[in-house]
This record gives structure tokens, sequence and C-alpha cells, in this order.
């Protein structure tokens, strides 16, 4: 059994996927933001990145400073190939449990808004 | 390309709550986005943002340390951080809103800011220096324990009364240790870039002992021996800070004298001593003399009366009055703040006035925003805001308000210990080290506090009568509303009358004090102080040739300085005394009897030695008579002033009479009176003149000088010019404490004028503080009542008459107010009667011109606005139904 991954741990892993090359804080602080609607401190961001790359599921490179960010550096992240496994293990978790759901589940979901609003 | 700066704290905090290994990357990551949400939103977004981040990185890193340390990895920070962020973002979000509410509404915050820094600012400037002079302990050990001994009365009533308290007594009553010292002196101390003057106290040796004073190097005064303590700032600026100083030799005024020690920065008690000399005074001293001042050490747990009451049994004919006898045993803090005590407690009274009238008006000025927003609130009432949102909203705007009004506050309360300081008189020791410290940042921060909550417990109150919700067409405001305002508007103009009063008696009292006077010229002399340097009077030599060296030391000083001041423009004449009138130094008194009468015919008066140029110099007007003839006449000469001659003649026309002088004389002598000058207030304007007696100075043998220079220019131009020259002919004998005559008098109006500015100002500030109430009142009831008026107008009723109606009804308010204030005053004003100079608690002038002033000035705020009801068209405001 490969290490098991807490909610947001698996956002950024996905988020380092989505952004390839370009993930480093702010662009994986907007992806997460952008596609799930809430809001992220850029802290909590760096919290999760440690533990990720201390466990060796992420590595980390430091690129060059930039004037934008009053000459500080940008460290950008990619998945190693164990965070990999990790991320498709518990997604897969997900999927399995939720497999054949989930046009009921959105079904019901949208009959609770439903009966909120009236 | 610079990039834009996140808000400074805001990164401080980041900085402080990132990990060490991920600070640059966050903070970058910080930076970055702040630049795009501010080029793409704004700046307000952008501030917001990079806040609200700063503010969940505490949460982040801090609070959950722990929890997180003991949970399971698989933690949700997600959630957590939330949570957090939507609390964080609900009351950042009220405070950007009732921001920009205040920002749409600029003339109330101004005046809600204003009125906050104006209240605060006053309190905290005025407890600052309070805090300094009255409050701060004094920098020496169980200070409180320190007192001062006040023998009967004055200085004349102590030698003709006599108290003397044997060393026994002294012993026994109490007390565990007893100085003397004598302040005022000064000396001369050669230096290698030339001489200086310094400030001299002589002292029994266990001086620094009672006061509890460690010295900071060197083993102190002890013994019979002369020794110097130097202060800290002289051993600083005039020694380099030299340790070797300890056991060498300075020459004082030529004396030479070993240093026995260095005293600590906070040590320059009396006054601002430079240097303190010990020379034996036996303990038979304390029963002798006039011209020391004694501290005491009080013994653990003794109590200031009884040890007063042992110190001074009642006598017949004196007062029984145990606390009376107290007052003679004065705590040393009270003796140091004594020439401001009374000044700053009544500033303190009048600055909390001010807030208290600051709040009325806040609270008047809110009710009105709480009205014009009536409608707001319905409006969000109906949509479904419970009151406690709506009170949590006002909240917020009230503390966003006191916030911003107490730092302009404090900031106006830093500059206001500037001017207070520059009013007051500068010798009362503590007062130049008031600062905003924190406690009167602390008070500060009160007061706004509670400036701010009132201003929203009020409207609060008012809503919670009525709900919100209740009807959403009524145009006129709740009649109890309106009841609250006006009571308000009264409370403020009679809190601002009574502090016109207040202000207007201290201005009669100033200008009663500035037409006493002085008895010397104070527009055009210029005066300084000299010390010859005399060397050594050792004991084995000859008294009478010692002082035949000081008088050719004097004389030769004085034909020099006589002569080269004479050629400089502007100098008239050149006169000499050995005290100048209002000194700090403590004035010799001379026995004096009327040659015939004996005992009976006897009075004390001050003994000046002085050239026969002085009276004309320092421009002290002849009685009778003339000025010395010749000094060095067969028959002694005196000049005696008026009370003096009328003391011991009945008559102030006492020229050619002759008087017997004894001490301090070493033997009686009978000089002629050639002469009979007006009085000076020698002891301060606001004391009796003392009687005095003029010598001849080719007599003296005393090394102080001081000299007067009348002038025909301005002597403040002059001045400079004087001592360029002083110090071009007599480089050895330094210049002291050159002031012109009008700084002399300057000083002694300063504390009432201090007072008489303030509280002036405060007045003004209160006047127009009431102004704005009457004005904002009547402009509101006008609004409101459009609609009546427009019924009125069509009905027949004429303009003019319902501008005069309206103006009448705030003229009304004003009427009350002042009425009530005129009440307050009648009975308060008497406990100002201490601090008023010639002027009475209930003067007629002030009581009756004060009301005067504020209903003109009431009934113009009243009018301005009413004249826009004659201004209402029928028809428009009748259509609009």
């Amino acid at each position: 059994m490969v290490d098991q991954l807490g909610r947001f741990e698996q956002l950024l892993l996905f988020a380092i996927l989505h952004l390839g090359n370009e993930a480093y804080g702010v662009t994986m602080r907007r992806e997460v933001e952008e596609r799930t609607g809430k809001s992220v401190a850029s802290g909590a961001v760096y919290t999760t990145l440690r533990r990720l790359e201390e466990r060796g599921l992420v590595s980390s490179s430091v690129g060059e400073p930039t004037a934008e960010r009053g000459g500080r550096r940008k460290k950008f992240y990619r998945v190693e190939p164990a965070g990999i496994r990790a991320l498709h293990e518990s997604y897969q978790i997900v999927r399995t449990m939720a497999a054949g759901l989930e046009p009921s589940l959105d079904e019901l979901a949208r009959q609770l808004d439903g009966a909120e609003l009236s | 390309m610079s990039s834009p700066r996140p808000p400074l704290l805001a990164r401080f905090i980041v900085r402080r709550a990132a990990h060490p290994t991920e600070r640059e990357f966050l903070l970058g990551d910080l930076q970055e986005e702040y630049g795009d949400i501010l080029s793409s939103r704004g700046h307000l977004p952008a501030w917001r943002w990079y806040w609200l981040q700063a503010l969940r990185n505490i949460a982040q890193r801090w609070i959950p340390a722990r929890r997180r340390a003991m949970r399971a990895p698989d933690s949700n920070e997600c959630a957590r951080s939330h949570r957090v962020a939507t609390l964080l973002d609900a009351v950042l979000t009220d405070v950007a809103f009732a921001l920009r509410n205040h920002r749409r509404r600029p003339l109330y915050t101004a005046v809600t800011l204003l009125t906050l820094a104006l209240a605060v600012g006053a309190n905290t400037a005025i407890f600052s220096v309070a805090e300094a002079a009255l409050f701060r302990d004094l920098p020496y050990d169980d200070a409180d324990r320190i007192v001062e001994i006040r023998p009967k009365g004055g200085l004349a009533e102590r030698t003709s009364a006599g108290w003397t308290p044997s060393s026994a007594l002294i012993e026994a009553a109490g007390i565990a240790d007893a100085a003397a010292y004598v302040p005022g002196g000064s000396v001369t101390l050669a230096g290698d870039d030339g001489a200086q003057q310094l400030n001299l106290t002589q002292v029994t040796s266990n001086f620094f002992r009672v006061l509890g004073v460690e010295m900071l190097r060197g083993p102190g005064l002890s013994g019979d021996e002369r020794l110097a303590v130097v202060a800290h700032s002289v051993w600083v600026q005039s020694f380099a800070s030299n340790p070797e100083i300890i056991g060498s030799t300075i020459r004082l005024s030529g004396i030479p004298t070993m240093v026995a020690a260095v005293a600590p920065p906070e040590a320059t008690f009396p006054g601002r001593t430079d240097v303190w000399v010990s020379y034996p005074i036996e303990r038979s001293f304390f029963s002798d003399a006039t011209t020391y001042e004694l501290i005491a050490r009080l013994e653990d747990g003794a109590d200031r009366a009884t040890v007063a009451a042992l110190l001074f049994p009642a006598s017949p004919g004196d007062h029984a009055d145990l606390s009376l006898r107290a007052q003679r045993l004065v705590p040393l803090r009270d003796k140091l703040s004594e020439p401001v005590r009374r000044p700053l407690f009544v500033l303190i009274g009048a600055a909390a006035l001010v807030f208290v009238l600051g709040c009325l008006n806040l609270a008047g000025v809110a009710l009105s925003q709480v009205l014009r927003r009536d409608r707001e609130f319905r409006i969000r009432a109906a949509l479904g805001a419970s009151r406690g949102r709506v009170s949590r909203q006002l909240l917020v705007e009230a503390l966003v308000l006191g916030a911003g009004g107490g730092l302009v506050g404090l900031g106006a309360g830093a500059a206001g210990i500037k001017l207070l300081l520059a009013w007051l008189p500068g010798d009362v020791p503590g007062l130049t080290q008031a600062q905003m410290g924190a406690r009167p940042i602390l008070l500060g921060g009160v007061l706004a506090l509670t400036a701010g909550i009132l201003i929203n417990a009020i409207p609060l109150l008012q809503s919670g009568s009525e709900r919100l919700h209740s009807a959403a067409h009524g145009s006129t405001p709740p009649r109890r509303r309106v009841r609250a305002r006006t009571v308000l508007a009264v409370a403020q103009i009679s809190a601002a009358v009574v502090l016109l009063i207040a202000a207007g008696l201290f201005g009669r009292s100033l200008l009663a004090l500035s037409r006493v006077p002085l008895g010397i010229d104070t527009q055009s002399v210029v005066t300084f102080e000299a010390q010859l340097v005399t060397g050594a009077h050792n004991e084995n030599e000859d008294p009478s040739v010692y002082a035949q060296r000081v008088q050719a030391l004097r004389g030769q000083y004085l034909e020099t300085v006589t002569s080269r001041l004479a050629v400089v423009p502007g100098v008239v004449s050149v006169g000499a005394v050995t005290e100048l009138p209002l000194s700090t130094e403590i004035n010799t008194l001379a026995e004096l009897r009327h040659p015939d009468a004996g005992d009976e015919r006897r009075t004390y008066a001050i003994l000046s030695e002085a050239t026969p140029g002085y009276f004309d110099a320092m421009g002290i007007p002849f009685v009778s008579g003339r000025t010395f003839s010749d000094e060095t006449a067969a028959t002694p000469e005196v000049v005696l002033s008026r009370l003096a001659a009328e003391e011991l003649f009945g008559t102030a026309d006492a020229t050619g009479n002759t008087v017997s002088v004894g001490y301090p004389f070493p033997e009686r002598t009978i000089a002629v009176v050639v002469g009979v000058v007006d009085d000076i207030r020698d002891s301060g304007l606001e004391s009796r003149p003392q009687a005095a007696v003029y010598h001849p100075m080719a007599l003296s043998n005393d090394a102080t000088i001081g000299i007067a220079v009348r002038v025909a220019r301005d002597p403040a131009e002059i001045g400079p010019l004087i001592a360029a020259r002083l110090a071009e002919v007599v480089p050895e004998v330094p210049a002291f404490n050159m002031q012109t005559s009008r700084q002399i008098l300057q000083r002694q109006l300063a504390t009432r004028r201090a007072l008489a500015t303030v509280s002036g100002l405060f007045g003004a500030a209160a006047v127009a503080l009431a102004v704005i109430g009457i004005y904002g009142l009547i402009a509101e009831s006008v609004t409101w009542r459009r609609r009546e008026m427009g019924i009125r107008l069509a009905l027949g009723a004429r303009p003019a008459a319902l501008v005069a109606r309206t103006a009448a009804a705030g003229f009304t308010l004003a009427l009350a107010g002042t009425a009530l204030a005129l009440l307050i005053a009648t009975w308060g004003s008497r406990f100002l009667e201490p601090v008023l100079f010639e002027v009475s608690p209930r003067d007629p002038v002030v009581m009756l011109l004060t009301p005067l002033l504020l209903l003109a000035v009431a009934a113009v705020a009243a009018w301005l606005p009413s004249r826009r009801v004659g201004h209402v068209n029928p028809v428009e405001v009748l259509s609009a139904e």
C-alpha cells in the first residue's frame, strides 16, 4: 500500500500535473482556487508541498529572480513517480467507490438545491 | 521596472510566519499576485487580499501548530483554512464597508475625526505633561520619604519669628537624617577652551545620603573637607567622561577643590545644579542663618503630620490645626512641581470637559447619521438583515472611526506636548522629559475607544426603541430622536460656555497680572551675571585683605566692561548690583533700625549692593533723593525702597534721615538715607513687594556681580552684540544668564499665559463644536420638515416668518444651554479661585460677555440653515406626494 493522501494534497498534486513546467506557488494556488472555487492560503500551499517533498512525492527546483517578485526567485515543483502512484491510488479509491453513482448523485444534489430555493 | 510594494506591516507578518526555507518563495508569490490584483482591480482589493493572506498565514502557522503535530498527516488543511478565511473575510468586509461608508460621507467623517483628534489630543498632551511633572517618581531611593522642611512663612518671618529646632529635636522627631543646602550659586570653571559658568549648590556632606542618590563614580562627600561632586552632564561635556577626575583638583572661581564623585545623570537637584560643594555645617547650622533650605528623610513608617507636630509645637496665637503644621513638611515631589501643579490640574479638568463635549458632539452627529440612514437600515431590514448584523456594522464603523481619530489624536497630542512645554515655565524638573509614553497612549486608546463605543451606543439605543423595519413611508423623524438631539445640543452649549467662562477668567487674570508693575524697566534693559575669579579665601587670610582683593578685581572688571560696552551702538548706561531682581539666588536680609526707636522700629530688608548708576540702568525710579554720591564717603550712604522707608519712618520721603544697619554687617553702622526708590516685586509678580536696602557696591566682598545695561535699541538685538564684546574684552570672566528685562517679565507671566492660552484654545474649540451642533440640528430639522413648510407656505404663511420661527428654535436651545452654564459657573467657578489673580470667580464682565458672545454666534449658526425654509417651493413639495 502506497502513502495515503489528504484531500488538499491530492488537489495540489492534480494542480502540478495540470500546470506542467509552470507549477509554482502562484499558479498552483490559482489553479486550485479556480477549479474548486475555494479560497486557498499561500502559506498552506507551501506547508503541504514541504510535507509532500519530505515524503518524496514531489521534487522542486529554484528559478531565476524576477522584478515583479521584488527580486525573489520562484520555486518550481514536479510530481515524482511515487507521487503519481499515490495520487492514482487515492483517486482510484474514490472512483471505485463512486462507480455507477455519479448520475444519481448529481440528480440528488440538484433536487436538494431545488428544495432550498423554493 | 519597479515592483509595487505590498503593505509593510502585513509583509512583516508574512515574513515572520513563513517557514525559513520557504520565506523567499512565499513572499515572492504574494508580491507577484499583489501586483497582478493591483493592476487589474485597484489598490483597495489588492491591499485587502494581501492582508487576508497575511492573517491566514498566522492562523496557518501559529494557531494549530500543536494540534497539527498530534494529528495524522491526513489533515484537512483546505477546510480549516477556509473556515478561518470566512471569519477573517467577514470582519475585513465590515471594515472595508465601513471605510467606504466613511469615504462617502467626507464631511461627517472629517468632523468626527477632528473632534476625536481634538479630544484625544488635548487629553493625552496634558496628561503626558502632568505625568512627567506631577506623578512620575523622583529618581531617588524611597523618594516619598524625602520632605522639605519649611519653617514659618517667608524669609523675614523665619528670621524674626525664629525657628530654632535643636538637633536633638530633629533626631527625636522621626527624621532619619536632615541636610541643608544653599542653591543658586555660581562658579567659574576655567578649562582648556575658555572659562565656563557652572551652577553651584553648597551642601552639607550628608546631602546625597538624604536624597538617597548613589554616586556614579567616586566615594562621595564626607567629613568636614571642602569637596566637589560634579554633575554627569558636566563630567561628560567638560571632562570628556574622564574617570581620572576623581581625586583630582579643579579650580572653581580660582578656588582649588578636590572632586570626590561624579553624580548619576538623574541627579540635578536643586534646579539644574552642575556642581555641589560641601562645606562643614555644624548641626547648629540648622538653628542659624536665613539663607539655606532644609530637606529631610523621614524614618520608615514615620507620619508626616506627626513629625510636623513634633517639630513645630503649637504656640499661642499659632494655628493649632495639625494639617496646617503638616504643610511645613512638604514632600519633595510636591515642592518641585509646585509652580505648575494648580495650572496642570485645571488644564486636566478643562481637557476632560473638552472630551465630554467632543463625545456630546459625536453622539449628536452620529444620531443625525442614523436619522439620515434610516432608509438604508429599513431597506436592509426588509432584505432580511438581522438587528445584530446592522448593529455589528455600526459598531465596526464606530470603531474604525475611533481608531482613526485616536491615531490622529495621538499625533496631535505629541505636537501639543511641545506647545505646552514651550508655554509652561521651564524650571520644573521632569517636565522636559514629558513625552507620549505608554500611559498617555493607553489613555488615548481608552478615550478613543470610549468615544467610539459611545458614537455607536446612542444610535443603537435609539434604534432599539423602535423597530428598524417599521413603516418605510414616514418622512418625519421620530420624536424621541429629536428630543435626544435637543438635549445633546443644550448640553454642548452649556459645556462650551463653561469652558469659555473659565478661559475668560484666566485671560482676565493674565491681564490683571500684566498690569502689575514689576518695579523695573521691562522694555529696554539687558542683564547678565558674572563671577569674578578671586582665588581661595583661606582661613589664615585677613578678611579685609580678601575684601580688598575682590574690590580691586571688581573695580577693574566694571571699569573695563563699562568703558568697552559704552562704544557698542545702542548702549546707554551700565550699572551693577550683587543680586539682580528676580534671580534665583536666595536674598540676604539686612536688619534695619530707626536710630532713635531701638527694637520697636525694626524691619528686615533685602540687601543689595549696587553701583551709583544701577538705578538708572535698571530703570528703578527715585521717589525722593538721589543715588550714592561718592562710594567712599565718610558717612556710609544707603538707598531705601519705599516700603522700607515707610516701615521705618512712616513716610516714603525719608531722604536725609539716618538708619542703623545691623546684620549682616560685622558691626552696627549708622548710614544716611540719600534716596528712596520704588519697590521691586523681587519674589515674583504675584507676591507683594519686599522692603529693600541698597548699599554701595564698592564696599562689598561678594564675588558675584549682576550687570544691567540700559539700551536704546531692541534689547533682543543688542544682547548678542554685548555678549560678543564681553567675550572679547574679559574672556576669563564669562557672562551668563544673559536676558532682557522683557524676558524676566515674560517668565513671570508664563504660567498664567499658558493657562489662558490653552484654556482659550479649548474654549474656542468648544464653541466651534457647539456651533456645528446647532447648525447641524437646524439644518436637519429643515430637511425633515420640508413637507410641512411646503404646506404652510401653500396655506399662505410668510416665508420670512417661517425662517424666523425656525431660527428661533435654535436660538432657544442656545439660551437654555447658556442659562444652564451660568448656573454651573456661578456654583463651580469658586474652585478656580486659587488659580485666579485679582479677578473674582464671578467676574461680571466675563459672566456677561461670554454668554453674549456665544448667543451671538449661536444666532448666526441657527439663522444660516433656517434661510432654506424660505426657499421651499410648495408646488414642488406637494406634487412629490
